[in-house]
């Protein structure tokens, strides 16, 4: 208990360095906010598109899908304020042979990993998302129940879980080959771009197509269909089975190349 | 010229030495595409179904022909320039016997040069697996104006971001002003859905901005589906963002080399 709560307290430290780091730059934290800000307009621009035109998206309205654009918004800047940074300082560690730091603390490799402080200049953007995300709320006229909130939570986290394999999947190819620092960011951006859309919206895609993309489409849609009051038990279990699996490949996989790991050009 | 040479073999080569590090960047381009395409399959009622003049086929053809352009001919200097600034690395180059602009310029035709060489092909299997035109050019003066649309957008988009870049001799870190421009290029230039899809009163604004002019234009006049009038308007628009933008780069380099400080050497 003792070691953890000491662990927590560096984990904190490394977030307090990591802000006073983000505001040495006023301007950089300006044009960032700015950023988000087009960013959170892009979303919901977009997924207003594609409900304009056309028929639009089957078993969607404007603001449910207003409020999947709130959760996308919530959901990109937690993965920037905590996985992003730490894949990027990963795929450093691994070019320049400096992995022995993480190597060697008394936890487990893959968690040391995780735990460096993220970037916070993204908080912004979670509470971005939260304002989108009552707002389409109250144009709903829901309130959410306490539990419809914690289980929208619980399914982000595993979301999230899903986003941080694929790029942990991608920061670890670069084991094998060089100079692929942006195998993460595929990896981040193929769940992000499809996750931008629900899940309904690739069902004319094709049988197969639409059962491979669930993986990646659940991780949004089941939150906004958690505050919305809408449990569909079968898309959860695809959910909560595809991060946990992945979750399992992706530590396989690290113990596998960590037996490849030479240390070379450190 | 031999010095250019040089710089554009040694970029080849380096890029022949990152296959991998292109082929993922590839594959991000290609994967909104992908993605827009699957979605739009709901969208459109019926595949002959139009939405703003374009059918299923050709808002298909629209997103992989602008892919292609934005591989091709969209460069990013102002991440080479802001990082040199950064770190204080573009001293080495003011000490060459060449222009900096130039070098950038040809450095990044070599890595670009490799990047088509993957997508072309990858470009026309697409096109002939969903059945999709390929030749579009049907007279000697569309050619023109295509060829003319895409180096005109070259140079303008060129010197547009250069002289973002550029701002870091005050701002040092711009990855902010970065990452807004990008935003504002994905949803305004075309890059994810045609312009004639935005709302109205975003159309409105977007005509007066230089955007959709160096990606969607281009693809619209090889698509074939823009009037003389707006042709020659939107000829002239570029034409006024590439002067504003030659004569802005220009001061701005002059005053900025005056402020930089080799900080971080």
């Amino acid at each position: 208990m003792k070691r953890f709560l000491k662990g927590l307290r560096l984990y904190f430290l490394s977030f307090k360095l990591r802000f006073s780091e983000n505001v040495a730059y006023r301007s950089y934290l300006l044009s960032h906010s700015l950023a988000m800000l087009a960013h959170a307009f892009f979303r919901v621009t977009i997924v207003l598109i594609a409900d304009n035109l056309g028929q639009g998206i089957p078993g969607w309205n404007t603001y449910q899908l207003v409020l999947l654009a709130g959760i996308h918004q919530v959901y990109v800047s937690l993965l920037f304020l905590f996985i992003y940074r730490q894949m990027m300082l990963l795929i450093r560690n691994i070019n320049l042979g400096q992995l022995e730091h993480d190597l060697v603390k008394p936890i487990d490799s893959q968690l040391a990993i995780a735990l460096k402080g993220g970037n916070l200049n993204n908080v912004f953007g979670v509470i971005l998302g939260v304002i989108i995300i009552a707002f389409s709320l109250i144009k709903l006229n829901t309130i959410p129940l306490p539990t419809a909130l914690l289980a929208a939570v619980v399914f982000l986290f595993f979301g999230l879980l899903t986003v941080y394999c694929f790029m942990f999947l991608g920061s670890i190819m670069n084991f094998w080959f060089q100079r692929v620092e942006n195998a993460r960011e595929f990896g981040a951006k193929v769940v992000a771009n499809f996750n931008r859309f629900p899940a309904d919206a690739y069902h004319q895609a094709g049988t197969v197509i639409y059962f491979l993309s669930l993986p990646l489409t659940l991780t949004t849609t089941i939150p906004t269909q958690a505050l919305l009051g809408k449990f569909n038990l079968s898309w959860i279990i695809i959910l909560v089975f595809s991060s946990l699996s992945l979750f399992f490949l992706s530590r396989q996989l690290w113990h596998f190349a960590l037996k490849h790991y030479t240390s070379a050009s450190s | 010229m031999r010095k250019l040479l040089a710089v554009f073999r040694i970029a080849w080569q380096y890029a022949l030495t990152s296959r991998m590090r292109i082929v993922f960047w590839l594959g991000i381009d290609i994967l909104i595409p992908v993605v827009l395409s699957l979605l739009f399959k709901i969208i459109y009622p019926t595949p002959q179904s139009t939405i703003a003049g374009l059918n299923y086929s050709q808002f298909i053809q629209y997103l992989l022909l602008a892919t292609l352009i934005k591989v091709t001919l969209i460069t990013y200097p102002s991440e080479e320039v802001s990082e040199r600034i950064w770190r204080g690395t573009l001293s080495k180059n003011l000490l060459k016997p060449m222009s900096f602009p130039l070098y950038l310029i040809t450095a990044g035709a070599g890595w670009r040069l490799f990047s088509v060489t993957l997508i072309i092909p990858v470009f026309i299997l697409i096109s002939l697996a969903l059945n999709l035109k390929i030749i579009f050019i049907s007279n000697l003066i569309s050619l023109v104006f295509i060829l003319f649309s895409l180096i005109i957008g070259f140079i303008a988009f060129w010197i547009f971001d250069f002289t973002f870049g550029l701002t870091a001799f005050w701002l040092t870190d711009i990855s902010g002003i970065q990452n807004l421009k990008g935003v504002m290029f994905m949803l305004l230039a075309g890059q994810f859905i045609p312009p004639q899809f935005l709302p109205l009163w975003l159309q409105k604004i977007n005509q007066f901005l230089p955007f959709q002019y160096f990606l969607a234009f281009p693809v619209r006049l090889i698509q074939q589906t823009i009037n003389n009038h707006e042709i020659i308007k939107s000829f002239a628009i570029l034409f006024i963002y590439l002067i504003i933008f030659a004569f802005l780069a220009r001061r701005l380099w002059r005053q900025g080399l005056k402020q930089y400080s080799a900080v971080g050497i």
